[in-house]
């Protein structure tokens, strides 16, 4: 036994360990690669992204109803891009879906 | 609203509401018709002619959520997503049964139905003139 006792020397027997270590470890790392690689090709093979429903999270509902025009916010959670309605510039109604612009919705009367 | 979708971006023009491009959202979209995509009941408007070509070529690239025709339904669509043509329009459904009902009667799910929506304490549709009896 060294003057380090059991496991001693502990400097030359670390830097060997990293060493192997450091190899399994490229070794690893070169087949994660490749299975990232792998299931890369078998999502495109499948069409890559699946199509998801996107349930409504609530009810259509002003957002400040004291405010004489307020925007709403719809059942998906969105809140009207416009405070007024853009036919008749009058105050937005909930009963009437929104229409969507770029993905933004729109309210109306 | 029929008169919105018809032309939304008269109405949006006058709004002064700032609409940022589909594809690039730091850059503003021209609001006309030549910037302008339609798929399923949704608008696009784009800076340029070359990212309206980019959002046609893949529509569902750059979409987000739209609404299923027939079902109504929200939902995000996939790369494989089925899809269809209608009058110069594209529509993505969220599944193949919802695309072959919407081809078996397309006028039927291309637009929204309006008059369908039901208001509390309005009438969905206005009563005929009452026709005085012939005596």
């Amino acid at each position: 036994m060294g003057p380090f006792g059991r496991g001693e020397v502990p400097g030359v027997l670390n830097q060997r360990r990293s060493s192997r270590t450091s190899v399994t470890m490229a070794a690893m790392r070169g087949r994660r690669d490749a299975g990232v690689l792998a299931l890369a090709v078998v999502l495109a093979a499948c069409g890559g992204r699946p199509a998801e429903l996107v349930p409504p999270i609530g009810k259509t509902e002003a957002l400040d109803p004291d405010s004489p025009f307020p925007k709403l916010r719809f059942a998906d959670g969105m809140l009207s891009i416009n405070d007024r309605c853009p036919v008749t510039k009058r105050k937005l109604s909930i009963h009437f879906p929104p229409v969507y612009v770029n993905g933004q919705p729109i309210g109306f009367c | 609203m029929k008169v919105f979708v018809q032309d939304p971006q008269i109405q949006l023009a006058d709004l002064g509401i700032p609409i940022p491009d589909a594809i690039d959202p730091k850059r503003p979209a021209v609001l006309d018709a030549a910037h302008r995509s339609f798929v399923d009941y949704e608008t696009y408007f784009f800076a340029d002619e070359a990212d309206k070509r980019r959002f046609d070529a893949d529509p569902t690239a750059a979409c987000g959520i739209l609404t299923d025709p027939v079902t109504k339904q929200r939902f995000r669509p996939g790369s494989d997503s089925p899809r269809s043509q209608f009058a110069g329009r594209a529509y993505v459904f969220f599944t193949e049964a919802n695309k072959a009902t919407f081809e078996k009667a397309p006028e039927a799910f291309a637009r929204p139905n309006y008059d369908a929506i039901e208001i509390p304490g309005m009438p969905m549709m206005p009563e005929p003139p009452a026709t005085p009896a012939r005596p």
